[in-house]
């Protein structure tokens, strides 16, 4: 199953870096959005995966038997970067939004006026 | 739109989600639950709501302005985070009563409840925000 | 307590932000709560004297469990030049900046950043410190674009891909770190590989991850490009808030890890450092002397002053890393300000374009030795502050025995002299070109408030420089903690 998902993160990855080599500003927005799910992937493939094992103590337990339960750390994590990219997604695509309505444009090479010389 | 089965369903869908979020809101800290998921799924209730009647009814319901809901958010976070501080603790440590109420039985309330609303009020408060402003801007259902 | 207090304040300016409508209120509150985070500062400072680390541990969870805060002299003293940089660009900009984007959340966004920038400088956990990035970054985002203009959207789109493509390699080389190490607070790692250290080639890909998304952020030689093409787009107040703030903590969290996880490797990270650093500030300062706008000059040279940090930190003697310290202090006062000296030129004249200014410094003296203070302290002329900044820097790299880097910086020092000196020129001192295309002045605004912020801060470098001794000696005492990141951990992690 890691094979499998290491696999997924890397083709993830792939198809994120090809969209923001893209010309369009859409294609870009749309690769960022996949290179930071597959940085979530990084970080849930980091804790290991466990068939089946709910990181929750089971009621009257004191304890959780760590050979059962998977590690919950990095699902925390990746709750915490999901919120991060919405607050970012709903921001960048608002500025392309905006942007659009200035220009009227969704080509990358239209950006070169404020570039150093 | 002029439907009188998709608005009885809507109206009614926004009541059970507020209802499911409440739950989740509750059940939260010792159970899979909180303060997020539960924002969330009441922000979804309003998503649909608006889809059918437009913004001006969300803003209807929620009375203030969806900033100032998630002001509110806000503060009951920092409450949440310095009533330790009154007690000599960290910030952020949970503060926990247990009580006997008539009717209820046994109470146990503490910070996290205040913190996981505080969380639950901003994220509603956000997404309703985000949401709001795009049907505004694309003048959806004006 | 102590330490929570710094992130409380911003969060309650934001919370006040989100709840009360006048735009006056706001604006007065907003100068009252930058002084209150620069007087507990202040207390901070006093404390971390007393006690050397200060840590606490949010929601009474022990150390390498929960999330800790923590205090150093180092971070103590960044925290207080950030407040000191973000209160006068505070007051700078109740002027400077028009009412339309004071009105659209400046001052809301600006405390977004100062709760970013303290977040990061008293985080002692690495995806905390990650988290208070993405605060400041996401603030910075929203101040670059607001206002909506043209170029600065351009300037927004640009800087937003970059740096989310910087925050995406930083973070999945937390997630690796925590897949090999199985802990994310700082000290206990730095802990963990020091007990591992047959084994620490394991960690470089994390490392290096990591190491590259610090570098974006602090825009160091291969990955500087964002920043000169953005950080001339907004409003000259918000670039001086961006210049003094943020690549520096990039430049702080970097030279964080370098002294608690990159060490274990020295040989390695060393090297990379030091030829980073030393690129930066060529590469910086010679596309630095071919531009020929005001604001555009000084960004490069941010680049090329992020490298004498990271040269400093890749000597990694006590002398070295008291000079990045001392260089970092002395570079987000002398930036901040020559940003600010462009706010007004800008104000005045509508453009920043040497070719068509000039004879500034008859229209107002002051400004121009505010300027002339500010430039020449970043070219390094004593007794300013930048003379000492450059001289720690050259002095400990030669006792490190590093002559031929040590000679590239004080290369670089004369070219940035020679742009200094272009700018002083072409704008404070030859006659305006007599072209009758030329913009006509824009009608006399008062300016007391941000003459007023400016001239603190040029009093603030002239001190620094008069002062310099005993600010060396609490760098190098910032820096012998620094050096021995044993004490950090038995602080953090409460071991007796």
């Amino acid at each position: 199953m890691e094979h499998l998902i290491a696999i997924f993160i890397g083709l993830l990855y792939a198809c994120g870096v090809y969209l923001v080599l893209r010309r369009s500003i859409v294609k870009v927005i749309l690769g960022i959005f996949l290179l930071s799910n597959a940085t979530n992937l990084i970080i849930f493939m980091a804790g290991g995966i466990k068939r089946g094992g709910v990181a929750i103590i089971e009621e009257g337990a004191e304890v959780a038997d760590p050979s059962l339960i998977s590690d919950p750390l990095p699902q925390a994590l990746i709750l915490t970067a999901i919120v991060i990219s919405l607050g970012m997604s709903a921001y960048i695509l608002a500025l392309k939004y905006r942007y659009f309505d200035v220009t009227g444009t969704h080509d990358l090479d239209q950006l070169k006026n404020t570039d150093q010389r | 739109m002029n439907n009188v089965i998709l608005e009885k369903t809507t109206r009614l869908f926004l009541k059970v989600m507020a209802i499911i979020s409440l739950y989740l809101l509750f059940r939260g800290h010792n159970s899979p639950g909180g303060g997020f998921i539960g924002g969330i799924v009441l922000a979804t209730g309003f998503i649909f709501y608006g889809i059918v009647f437009g913004s001006n009814e969300i803003k209807k319901i929620i009375r203030f302005n969806s900033r100032t809901w998630m002001g509110i958010g806000l503060s009951l976070v920092i409450l949440a985070a310095v009533i330790p501080l009154f007690f000599g603790e960290e910030p952020l440590t949970g503060i926990w009563y247990e009580g006997l109420w008539p009717l209820l039985g046994t109470v146990h309330l503490g910070t996290p409840l205040i913190f996981d609303t505080g969380i639950y009020v901003g994220v509603a408060g956000l997404i309703l925000s985000v949401i709001i402003t795009i049907m505004e801007v694309l003048e959806w259902n004006t | 307590m102590i330490l929570f207090t710094l992130i409380l304040l911003p969060f309650s300016y934001l919370m006040l932000g989100l709840l009360l409508k006048r735009p006056k209120i706001k604006r007065q509150l907003a100068l009252v709560f930058a002084s209150a985070n620069l007087v507990w500062t202040l207390v901070v400072l006093k404390s971390v004297n007393l006690q050397d680390i200060i840590v606490v541990n949010m929601g009474s969870w022990p150390a390498p469990y929960g999330i800790s805060l923590v205090a150093d002299r180092f971070s103590a003293f960044m925290l207080l030049l950030a407040a000191f940089v973000f209160l006068l660009v505070t007051v700078y900009s109740t002027q400077s900046l028009d009412k339309e984007r004071r009105k659209n959340g400046y001052f809301f966004y600006s405390f977004g950043i100062l709760l970013g920038v303290n977040g990061s400088f008293i985080a002692g956990d690495i995806f905390n410190l990650y988290v208070w990035f993405e605060v400041m970054l996401i603030s910075s985002f929203i101040l670059m674009g607001l206002g909506g203009e043209r170029k600065q959207l351009e300037g927004s789109i640009k800087y937003l891909i970059l740096n989310l493509i910087g925050s995406m390699f930083f973070v999945a080389g937390i997630g690796l770190l925590y897949g090999k190490i199985g802990s994310l607070n700082m000290a206990d790692i730095s802990y963990k590989m020091s007990l591992a250290k047959e084994n620490l080639a394991a960690l470089n890909p994390a490392l290096i991850l990591i190491f590259v998304g610090f570098a974006i952020k602090g825009a160091l030689f291969p990955f500087f490009f964002w920043l000169p093409a953005s950080y001339h787009t907004p409003p000259p107040a918000i670039t001086a808030l961006f210049a003094g703030l943020l690549t520096k903590v990039g430049i702080y969290s970097m030279i964080r890890i370098f002294t608690l996880f990159l060490y274990h490797d020295f040989e390695f990270w060393s090297r990379l450092v030091l030829w980073m650093g030393a690129l930066s500030m060529v590469v910086g300062v010679i596309a630095a002397s071919s531009q020929s706008d005001f604001r555009k000059i000084l960004s490069f040279h941010i680049i090329s002053q992020a490298g004498y940090m990271l040269i400093a930190l890749g000597f990694f003697t006590e002398a070295g890393i008291a000079a990045a310290i001392f260089f970092i202090a002395h570079n987000m006062l002398s930036k901040t300000n020559a940003f600010l000296v462009a706010g007004w030129v800008h104000r005045e004249k509508r453009s920043l374009n040497l070719k068509i200014l000039g004879n500034m410094f008859q229209k107002s003296p002051v400004w121009g030795v505010v300027f002339f203070i500010s430039a020449f302290s970043l070219a390094g002329l004593p007794p300013l502050s930048g003379f000492f900044g450059k001289y720690m820097v050259l002095k400990a790299g030669i006792e490190a025995n590093q002559i031929f880097i040590s000679m590239i910086a004080l290369f670089v020092g004369l070219i940035t002299l020679f742009s200094m000196v272009k700018i002083w020129l072409e704008v404070f001192w030859k006659l305006p070109p007599s072209d009758k295309r030329l913009p006509k002045d824009t009608e006399a605004k008062p300016a007391n408030r941000m003459l007023a912020a400016s001239l603190f801060m040029a009093a603030a470098i002239i001190g620094m420089g008069l002062f310099a001794e005993p600010i060396g000696e609490y760098c190098s005492l910032a820096a012998r903690d620094l050096l021995n990141p044993s004490k950090y951990i038995n602080y953090v992690l409460a071991i007796n």
